[in-house]
């Protein structure tokens, strides 16, 4: 769906984005993450054709993006603080977007009424933040785009709100394929939400994975050995991303089939033996350690 | 589907109407205080002279009509350019609006229309109501359909253009309040940077005819300052043209630039780094020139002229630099080098065309090269309004040209001898007046179609043969006294002196004194014109009233060395109406003027300084007989401030005094007998 080639964008002699490659299905929900000045949010700028990236190429089924209304109106951009023209009421920014975006459905939009409970003729400048993101996000789906990209969205809501949208995200990918992009500096928040990430870091990417790939083929395991002897011999059959040892219990990262590796440690006979699933933090502390980064200032 | 149909056609348009939509939505407001300020301006002011005007007037033009319209016309056009530009410049709404699925074309063409849509309509809405005013009652004024199609096309064409600007800078740079000031800037600019490079000429480039023009076409240059004028000074067709034509470039610009230009520049200061250079370099430019223009005029001397060119460009440079980066750590290890480049280069600019490399101030045209010459000292007068007949249309270039070839050989000569003694420049009035020097302007038509003028302030001494066949020549003269445009429409004569004054209206009579005036004044020496004989009394050949009813008029003196003009008037009985003699004198003190080096340096050139030493000295006396005040009466001669000259204050019956001087060979031995 989404095709990013080589694409590099420079502000004033620094490079914020550095020959950038990826690839997002129809359908998917991808996460990209970074801290701050990572390059994030002008990666999604210039994949929703508001920057003209300095180098490479951004498609949209085999179509440039930038300016090219035909492309464009199948997509909408989120950006992190929610703009609205002044004096705007959701009403009346309702009545903008249905006539730039064909694929406005009015139907959607009443639907999405009774969810968003907010009143339409009050100022939009009046509102919370909170509550200007849920009209935001409210006027993005009433516009029916495929692809939605969303600037750090989650900032601000209230738990119940950003449950609701995010069912509300998955609804949309699960009934029409609605290809959703989603930045965050904060792995957590979006873990539960993304089948595929990308990590970010001085505009560069240095992972990016699959999740659920990722969670089927990476293991942490707590293990009591009968001998130490047998943790060596362990070395040369597993793929150990990482060890540690507390006093006789050894914890293990592990690389691979869950059977595989199961049946590996049983060879030994262990006292003890646990084979937990990973969090998505820790399976990206682990995978970056092995790339050569210190996790802990990337990803939060 | 209801919505997805009018987008498709919509979007084959070149505008986007929802955008427009919501831009009259947000922005309305300018539109219609647009519309109340024109009201107020134009229609509303017929109606509020009414109390004080009893007859109806007829007017030839909109624009004059109580308050000015500048006021108006230059901020309303500017602000909507503003506002319009804010989707550009401020981030929040610069991705949005990127961010939608419309061409930038697309999106420029509906912010401009919007534009047009809030500033046009205002004025139409403005001309219609005035046009249907006029047959009502309070309406004090008469004008015509055509009056009020002028007003409307040239706010029109003005408003376009402001705003169209307005843009183009906005496309240009990348903040509002810099967009705001740009815009006044560049609309200034030319004009100001026309002056500078006159002043700067004027002082180093010798024979340069400086301000030549400044005064009439500098403000032409700079939109706004020529909007200043319009109320007197209507826009003409061509200019109307011109403002177009330039409107429409501008906004073809703006889109050619829209294209290329980086939405994230929202908020930069410029949005094109190539034009970096260019801001760079004018903004220096301009600055050296400041600085130059204000040492300059009071310190002479090549160190204050290379230091004050330097310390402009640092200034200018510090101040561009800072404004660019946004910042005032500026410091880094490329900056000097890059000043001292543009400083080099900008310094070349300022001093070789006053270098003299260009042979600028040598240049003397062959004789065989000149088609036609004009020289004078009153040639803007000339190509202007004389000062001295304000309603009288510019003298066409036939009346003062010559093409006379001993004239041309004349004013070549004394061209030759200005440019090999180079006399020093100064040009102020004292000069001219006090130590007897000419300012002449020199303006050569070339047979090649070319034209060469220069200005030069001669002295008399030691130019006197090349000044002697120039001022003695009867086209010199000719074109002085602007004797064909006097001698065209001449009705009356008023010859004035004091309160004493007589006219003549007698057609006849007034053809006689013409002629004889003319005769006399084109027979006027070269001695005649640069003494100081003073005037017996002042006439005022005043001309046919023009469409106005306004009478122009013309001035000349009636001096002593006119014989037959002093006969005619004795003859005719005229003569005894406008002298002065004794009886209408209340006192005439005669003193020698000596010992200046006396006199407080503040007030060398007062004459009364000067009495008031001759008193402390002795040297004063006061004249009570009735005949020798005569005799001072009839030689009277402009006080002339040389050192032990005879002089006299006379102090009039009507309490008005003057000081003159007398020629020593001219007193009589009983006036010489007074002083001690």
């Amino acid at each position: 769906m989404i095709e990013i080639r080589g694409v590099s964008k420079i502000f004033q002699e620094e490079k914020a984005v550095d020959n950038i490659s990826l690839t997002v299905h129809k359908g998917a929900i991808y996460g990209l993450l970074g801290s701050n000045g990572a390059g994030k949010t002008t990666l999604l700028k210039t994949l929703a054709g508001i920057y003209r990236p300095e180098a490479g190429s951004v498609k949209l089924a085999g179509q440039p993006v930038y300016e090219s209304p035909e492309v464009k109106r199948r997509m909408i951009f989120m950006p992190d603080s929610p703009y609205f023209f002044a004096q705007a009421t959701i009403k009346s920014m309702a009545a903008f977007y249905r006539s730039i975006y064909p694929g406005w459905s009015q139907k959607r939009y009443e639907e999405l009424r009774t969810m968003f409970r907010l009143d339409t003729r009050r100022k939009l400048s009046r509102f919370s933040k909170g509550m200007q993101r849920q009209a935001a996000v409210w006027l993005a789906l009433s516009c029916k785009p495929d692809v939605l990209i969303m600037d750090e969205p989650i900032d601000g809501l209230d738990p119940v709100m950003r449950r609701q949208i995010k069912n509300l995200l998955f609804q949309e990918v699960a009934e029409r394929e609605l290809t959703v992009l989603i930045s965050s500096h904060n792995l957590r928040e979006i873990e539960d939400l993304c089948d595929h990430v990308g990590i970010m870091h001085e505009g560069r990417m240095l992972v990016e994975k699959d999740l659920d790939d990722l969670k089927a083929d990476t293991h942490k395991i707590q293990v009591a050995f009968r001998d130490e002897r047998h943790a060596a011999a362990l070395d040369a059959k597993l793929q150990i991303l990482h060890r540690e040892q507390r006093g006789s219990v050894s914890l293990y990262i592990v690389k691979g089939d869950r059977e595989r590796i199961s049946q590996a440690f049983h060879v030994y006979e262990p006292y003890v033996f646990d084979l937990l699933p990973l969090t998505l933090e820790e399976i990206f502390i682990y995978e970056m350690g092995d790339a050569g980064y210190d996790a802990q200032p990337i990803i939060l | 589907m209801k919505w997805g149909m009018p987008v498709m056609t919509r979007s084959r348009l070149f505008f986007n109407s929802s955008i427009i939509r919501q831009n009259l939505r947000q922005h309305g407001w300018i539109g219609i205080l647009y519309t109340l300020a024109l009201l107020f301006i134009l229609p509303l002011q017929l109606f509020i002279e009414s109390d004080r005007l009893k007859e109806p007037v007829v007017l030839d033009g909109l624009f004059n009509l109580g308050m000015d319209i500048a006021v108006i016309l230059i901020p309303f056009p500017i602000i909507t350019g503003l506002f319009l530009s804010r989707y550009l410049q401020s981030k929040g709404s610069s991705d949005l609006m990127h961010s939608l699925p419309l061409r930038r074309s697309h999106l420029l063409s509906s912010y401009t229309l919007s534009g047009l849509l809030l500033l046009l309509p205002p004025i139409w809405i403005t001309s219609v109501v005035t046009m249907l005013v006029r047959p009502l009652e309070g309406n004090m004024y008469i004008y015509q359909g055509a009056e009020v199609w002028q007003w409307c096309l040239t706010l029109t064409v003005l408003t376009l253009f402001l705003f169209a600007f307005t843009v183009f800078v906005g496309i240009c740079v990348g903040q509002t309040v810099l967009q705001g000031v740009v815009t006044l800037i560049l609309l200034v600019l030319p004009a100001a940077i026309l002056m500078f490079i006159d002043m700067h000429l004027n002082r180093y480039l010798y024979g340069y005819p400086g301000g030549m023009g400044a005064r009439a076409d500098m403000t032409e240059w700079a939109p706004i300052l020529r909007i200043a004028d319009m109320s007197f000074k209507p826009f003409g067709q061509t200019e109307l043209w011109v403002y177009a034509l330039l409107s429409a470039s501008f906004l073809t610009l703006s889109f050619v630039l829209y294209c290329k230009r980086h939405s994230e520049k929202a908020g930069q200061a410029m949005a094109f780094t190539y034009f970096d250079p260019l801001f760079k370099a004018g903004v220096m430019l301009c600055s050296m020139l400041l600085v130059l223009s204000y040492f300059g005029s009071i310190k002479q001397g090549t160190g204050w002229i290379i230091g004050s060119v330097v310390a402009g460009g640092i200034i200018g440079y510090i101040v561009v630099e800072m404004l660019l980066r946004k910042t005032w750590h500026i410091l880094n290890r490329k900056l000097p080098l890059e000043l001292a480049v543009y400083s080099i280069l900008l310094g070349l600019l300022l001093y070789v065309p006053v270098s003299g490399l260009t042979g600028y101030e040598t240049r003397v045209p062959a004789n065989d090269k000149v088609s036609a010459v004009f020289a004078g000292g009153n040639y803007e007068d000339l190509m202007e309004r004389p000062y001295n007949a304000p309603n009288t249309a510019p003298a066409e270039e036939a009346d003062i040209y010559s093409k006379d070839t001993k004239y041309i050989e004349a004013v070549t000569a004394l061209h030759h001898a200005v440019v090999t003694a180079k006399p020093g420049q100064s040009n102020t009035m004292w000069d001219s007046v006090y130590l007897s020097r000419h300012r002449f302007t020199l303006s050569y038509q070339l047979k090649s179609g070319g034209m060469l003028m220069r200005t030069y302030m001669v002295p008399s001494a030691g130019f006197e043969p090349e000044l002697k066949a120039v001022m003695g020549h009867v086209d010199y003269k000719r074109v002085r006294y602007r004797i064909s445009q006097m001698n065209k429409n001449a009705e009356s004569i008023q010859m004035s002196n004091l309160d004493k004054a007589f006219s003549i209206s007698d057609p006849q009579e007034v053809k006689e004194f013409k002629d004889i005036l003319i005769r006399e004044v084109l027979n006027m020496s070269y001695e005649d014109q640069v003494s100081d004989q003073r005037s017996r009394a002042s006439i005022r050949v005043i001309q046919k009233p023009d469409k106005y009813g306004n009478h122009a008029y013309f001035t000349y003196d009636w001096y002593p060395s006119y014989h037959e003009l002093g006969a005619w008037l004795e003859q005719k009985g005229y003569a005894d109406k406008v002298r002065i003699t004794a009886a209408d004198v209340r006192s005439a003190e005669m003193f020698i003027d000596m010992n200046h080096s006396k006199l407080p340096p503040g007030l060398m050139y007062d004459p009364e300084t000067r009495l008031e030493l001759a008193r402390s000295e002795k040297r004063a006396v006061m004249v009570t007989d009735k005949t020798l005040i005569n005799g001072i009466l009839e030689h009277r001669r402009n006080f002339n401030r040389r050192e032990g000259a005879y002089a006299v204050k006379i102090v009039y019956k009507n309490n008005s005094s003057s000081y003159i001087s007398l020629d020593e060979q001219e007193m009589s031995p009983a006036l010489k007998a007074l002083l001690p």
